[in-house]
């Protein structure tokens, strides 16, 4: 062994990696070795100013980070679990429980109720008297929501009379009757928003001749500005020119709103 | 470990309490970059929590963590190509505002300064096994395992690796 031999053993001494024989002869050369103990105390400087090297501490949001990492992980591995495994795991116990002849039972059970589903059965005569009567009790709803749509057309309380202006949606075909009923609404009601709400179930009815008729012939009658712009824009949307007539009156009349007036003009000039 | 691999994700929760710190420090100390070594640290967790299985039942916890930290710092410095400008070193400039600090203080800190630009300046290879060895604390056997080698190999390495260290730090300092 020489001295390079020794030296090796060095940082086998300062990182405590040494057994008690390495020790006892590196200190028995060392004793006799000015060199190498220079040398030790100089790898031992280096050693412990390594140690003095200031260790950063981790942050406090990488431990938050990790456990959002393993919260997710956690559930995406309950989500991959469940449907698969465990539902096998289900299938396979209920298979198991399920002994044979109780299995057969219901089979057995369930093929009696369709037989016997089937036997008593009887098709024909039956359905069609259902069907007439579904026919007649459905006509019969219809009948009954007219009704009581004139009748609260009448309400003293504009909301109601709102309410009855939308049934008409719900009546599944609207004669002439309820048409009469909401026109005289539509020029004779006192409140603005009721008479809106009815231009409103009016425009959807306006495949009929008669209510676009009805509804040009209505333009003379309104006197709220709020109702002539709408009327005004209903005639545009319609497209109906035979109103241009009824509108350049109204443009006609004293004391027209400012913005109406503006307004109707517009309105007159996409219909020409 | 074994908990976890037969599905009590929780203890992964026990195991980083127990390793985190020591693994960041490994990290900084390889990379010297503290984000950077946040986020491999979460990195390394992750791949402990969906890859199980490369830990074989026998065998410590901790030489595996090891080698799966390796992987990922070689594999940073692969993809950034080491540009060793970029080192965060420990903040002695801001430290140095300070006025009360003693001359002796000063060149403490100077020496420590040198002794870090010492580091950077050794190969990946001999920083890794001082690191080991010096920061982490491991026994030259625990090394050798992380390392895939024998201890007699490691004892001859870190020493070489000392003896480059003390011989580029007297280079700095003169």
């Amino acid at each position: 062994m020489d001295c390079k031999d020794y030296r090796e053993r060095f940082t086998s001494l300062l990182s405590d990696s040494i057994n008690q024989k390495e020790r006892s002869e590196l200190e028995d050369h060392l004793a006799g070795c000015t060199e190498c103990r220079e040398q030790l105390e100089e790898a031992r400087k280096i050693w412990e100013l390594m140690g003095e090297i200031p260790q950063p501490e981790p942050s406090a949001s990488m431990k938050m980070g990790f456990d959002v990492m393993l919260n997710n992980y956690k559930q995406e591995i309950v989500k991959r679990r469940n449907p698969v495994g465990e539902w096998m795991n289900k299938i396979r116990e209920y298979w198991s429980l399920q002994a044979q002849p109780r299995l057969a039972f219901s089979l057995l059970l369930v093929a009696a109720g369709l037989i016997g589903g089937y036997l008593l059965h009887q098709p024909g005569q039956s359905v069609i008297a259902y069907n007439t009567q579904i026919d007649s009790l459905s006509s019969q709803i219809s009948k009954m929501k007219q009704v009581m749509m004139l009748s609260l057309l009448n309400d003293p309380s504009a909301s109601e009379r709102i309410r009855a202006v939308s049934y008409t949606e719900e009546i599944s075909d609207v004669n002439m009757k309820v048409i009469g009923a909401l026109f005289t609404t539509l020029n004779e009601d006192p409140n603005v928003n009721v008479r809106l709400a009815t231009l409103e179930a009016l425009v959807k009815l306006a495949d009929e001749p008669k209510v676009r008729e009805g509804l040009v012939r209505s333009i003379d009658l309104q006197d709220s500005p709020l109702m002539q712009t709408a009327i005004a824009d209903v005639m545009v949307k319609l497209q109906e020119k035979s109103s241009v007539k009824n509108l350049q009156k109204l443009l006609a009349k004293k004391g027209l709103n400012q913005m109406v007036k503006v307004n109707i003009e517009k309105s007159i000039q996409k219909l020409i | 470990m074994l908990k976890v691999k037969k599905g009590d994700i929780d203890k992964m929760g026990l195991l980083y309490v127990r390793y985190n710190r020591q693994l960041f420090r490994f990290i900084f100390n390889m990379t010297r970059q503290k984000e950077v070594s946040e986020d491999m640290v979460q990195n390394i967790f992750f791949r402990m929590l969906k890859y199980p299985d490369g830990f074989i039942g026998f065998g410590e916890f901790k030489t595996w963590m090891y080698h799966i930290a390796r992987n990922v710092v070689y594999d940073h410095f692969r993809k950034v190509k080491r540009t060793p400008a970029q080192s965060e070193l420990s903040n002695f400039e801001d430290k140095m505002e300070g006025d009360q600090y003693t001359d002796a203080q000063l060149d403490k800190e100077q020496e420590l300064k040198t002794l870090e630009t010492a580091m950077e300046k050794l190969s990946d290879e001999n920083r890794e096994l001082l690191i080991l060895c010096r920061f982490q604390e491991l026994k030259y056997h625990e090394i050798a395992k992380i390392l895939n080698t024998t201890e007699g190999a490691i004892k001859v390495r870190v020493h070489r690796a000392l003896t480059q260290l003390r011989c580029n730090y007297l280079k700095i300092e003169n």
